[in-house]
């Protein structure tokens, strides 16, 4: 079978850096879970920021814009929803696929498991050496500790932030059952664990994915699904062997992940660029109002 | 052509204005017949164009114009021209003709002024509330016509910009209703219809049933007997301005209950002197939404009450054990006992009295320091490293050369 040579790649985006062929990395339900929870994220954030720092100046004007504090309520809910409704559909996912791949223990250890093992501790310990330059830098399997953070990282914040907003949701019904005193905790902890969250993906996971200097201006390999053999040469050159090495006979627990694959066309480029950047932009724009509300508070 | 307010009358001034009318009027033509030893006064005194040709300026003309109607048409209709100028009757005027005093008829009101503030250099005479010839009864006065009237008179002196248009006393009530027009008193002094421990009379006039409940209430009794139980006050409150009327609804910007904004500043002014239990609700939902315009959630007077607010300790107080559910139960129509336990003055640096509040605001701070700075350093280190690699031309950020 003829590889598909990459013709015209799009240079915004580093996962089509240098020459293709192209590898398929996440598939069409990983790309849709991702867009879920980044357009989600961002109506809970948007919705939930100015009750957070209420007192910033640009609290009011935010909430003018999104229709008043009743409005704002009403879309965090719906952003409430989908959050729990794209949780539900990977626990089902993750049921669903332990119960198919011929070999589940996979999924859970080695280097196609995003459950944090040994290596990965490892994994570390060289990337801090390799900051003081005394080493090279590690070289990632399928998922580098920074991506099984993210992962876990979405899992326990929909799990603290989804079960603390839907007590402050229903407090009548939650109150028949803990005292009164709980939604002060859950009131703190909701806001807080939100602060971390849009926090880190907002500077640490955008640092990791789209500025660091190799992957400047962004990196759009989870909206487009894929990735040249250069990118994963540098980012995950341990699971590239393995694709290598692996009979066709054999393949990965998601079907496609890992078969070569058509470069992207150049519109589908164009729109991953474009969510891309709007997501950073607003992204930054958040971090900058949180600043702002931060230091002067 | 009317007669205005003159907010100062200079009586020195008028004597040689009379005298050089009266030699105008003797040496010019005039409608006044010399075969006429009595004229009527309105021969002369209703003629604007006639006073104006024979006096100096026409604020002087205008001072001496007094037609017969506008006398007609107040408080002293009844009476003559001479009745208060005694010493003009006779024509020519004599050279020391005089004028009565408003005290020679009025003596209460004019004793009381005399103890006023008005009765001050530079303060305000009879005439600048009441006017001249077109003299005002209280019950003119009084009415919203007039009332709007004494406003302008008073606002003559007494300008606030942007005051009072939207205070709902604004078109109905005369500045003289709340301040004893004669006993003008600074709101300080004690005596003042104004002072906070005359506002409950002052204002109950009208709000009788508020001024009831608010005497009997806790913000009443720090007022009155200038005590609280166990002589306790909120910081912030001082006892040379205790809490009456005005302390919560201000006094010439006044909103009405139904207003926008009429919530929030009274939140204000609860703050002045109990900001800590502001800034706590500010940090709940409560607070928070409210703060950002919703007129539903709940403010100092949803869960106190406005007129009967007594501390939680009495059976009388919205907030009491046995009143706070169905405090709750106003907005939270389901809530349950367990649910009053939500502590909505929460303060997280307060570990004695709200430990779980203290230990969840402190443990999720600390999460948040922790994740940020190990990331954030894991972050920088990784720019570094890049960056002096960058500076060396070394490609060391690649790994094919360790095992690829």
């Amino acid at each position: 079978m003829p590889v598909p040579r990459h013709e015209g790649p799009l240079h915004l985006d580093s996962a089509q850096r240098g020459e293709g062929p192209f590898v398929w990395r996440f598939t069409l339900y990983h790309r849709l879970t991702h867009a879920a929870v980044i357009l989600s994220f961002f109506l809970l954030v948007i919705t939930g920021l100015p009750l957070r720092f209420s007192e910033a100046f640009w609290a009011g004007p935010l909430m003018g814009l999104l229709g008043g504090v009743a409005m704002a309520g009403l879309l965090h809910r719906i952003g409430a929803v989908i959050t729990f409704g794209y949780f539900a559909a990977h626990l089902f996912y993750l049921v669903r696929k332990v119960s198919r791949v011929p070999d589940p223990m996979k999924m859970f250890w080695g280097p196609d498991s995003l459950v944090p093992q040994p290596r990965d501790i490892l994994d570390f310990w060289n990337q801090v050496r390799w900051y003081f330059g005394r080493g090279p830098r590690p070289r990632f399997a399928r998922y580098s500790y920074m991506e099984k953070f993210d992962y876990f990282a979405v899992f326990w914040g929909v799990a603290i932030i989804g079960g603390s907003g839907l007590m402050l949701w229903f407090p009548e019904f939650f109150a028949r059952f803990v005292p009164g005193w709980v939604f002060n905790v859950a009131t703190i902890v909701h806001a807080d664990e939100a602060l971390l969250a849009s926090g880190f993906i907002f500077t640490i996971h955008f640092f990791h994915v789209h500025f660091r200097p190799e992957k400047f201006p962004l990196d759009a390999v989870m909206f487009t699904g894929r990735a040249t053999r250069d990118y994963m040469e540098e980012e995950h050159p341990e699971i590239l062997d393995q694709i290598d090495g692996r009979a066709a006979s054999a393949p990965s627990m998601d079907q496609i992940t890992d078969t070569p694959a058509p470069p992207p066309s150049r519109r589908a480029s164009l729109v991953a660029a474009g969510f891309g950047f709007l997501a950073v932009a607003v992204g930054l724009a958040l971090t900058g109002m949180i600043l702002w509300a931060v230091i002067l508070s | 052509m009317s007669i205005g307010f003159p907010a100062r009358s200079a009586p020195g001034l008028l004597a040689p204005a009379l005298a050089a009318l009266l030699v105008a009027a003797w040496s010019a033509p005039s409608p006044v017949s010399a075969q006429q030893p009595r004229p009527s006064c309105e021969a002369c005194h209703g003629e604007l164009e006639f006073l104006r040709q024979h006096v100096a300026t026409l604020p002087d003309a205008e001072r001496l114009y007094a037609p017969e109607e506008v006398l007609a048409g107040s408080a002293h209709g009844a009476m003559t021209c001479t009745d208060c100028h005694a010493g003009f009757r006779t024509y020519p005027h004599g050279e020391t003709s005089t004028t009565r005093s408003c005290a020679s008829c009025h003596l209460a009101e004019s004793a009381a002024w005399d103890g006023g503030l008005h009765a001050l250099d530079g303060g305000a005479g009879c005439r600048d509330c009441h006017g001249t010839h077109d003299v005002r009864t209280k019950a003119v006065l009084e009415s919203p016509a007039g009332a709007r009237g004494v406003r302008q008179a008073c606002g003559s002196c007494h300008y606030e910009p942007g005051a009072a248009t939207a205070d709902p006393h604004a078109d109905s009530v005369s500045c003289a209703a709340c301040h004893a027009p004669h006993a003008t008193m600074p709101s300080e002094d004690d005596r003042s219809t104004v002072h906070p421990l005359n506002q409950a009379a002052t204002c109950g006039a009208c709000h009788g049933e508020i001024a009831a409940a608010w005497s009997d209430d806790v913000h009443g009794h720090a007022v009155a007997p200038l005590s609280l139980p166990g002589g306790r006050i909120p910081e912030g409150a001082s006892r040379a301005e205790p809490p009456a009327c005005s302390a919560c609804h201000g006094a010439h910007d006044m909103l009405g209950p139904s207003e926008p904004g009429f919530d929030s500043g009274i939140i204000q002014r609860c703050a002045h002197c109990h900001e800590s239990y502001r800034e706590s609700w500010a940090d709940s939902y409560h607070g928070q939404a409210s703060t950002l315009g919703s007129a539903t959630v709940a403010t100092c007077s949803k869960c106190h009450g406005s007129h009967g607010i007594y501390p939680a300790s009495d059976a009388r107080s919205t907030v009491s054990a046995d009143n706070l559910l169905a405090t709750c139960q106003q907005c939270h129509a389901q809530a349950t006992a367990g649910f009053t336990q939500f502590q909505p003055h929460a303060d997280h640096n307060d570990r004695e009295r709200y430990p779980f509040v203290w230990w969840s605001y402190h443990l999720m701070t600390a999460l948040l320091l922790m994740t940020f700075s190990v990331f954030g350093i894991h972050t920088l280190l990784w720019v570094t490293r890049l960056g002096i690699d960058a500076l060396r031309g070394a490609p060391s950020s690649a790994h094919h050369d360790v095992g690829g």
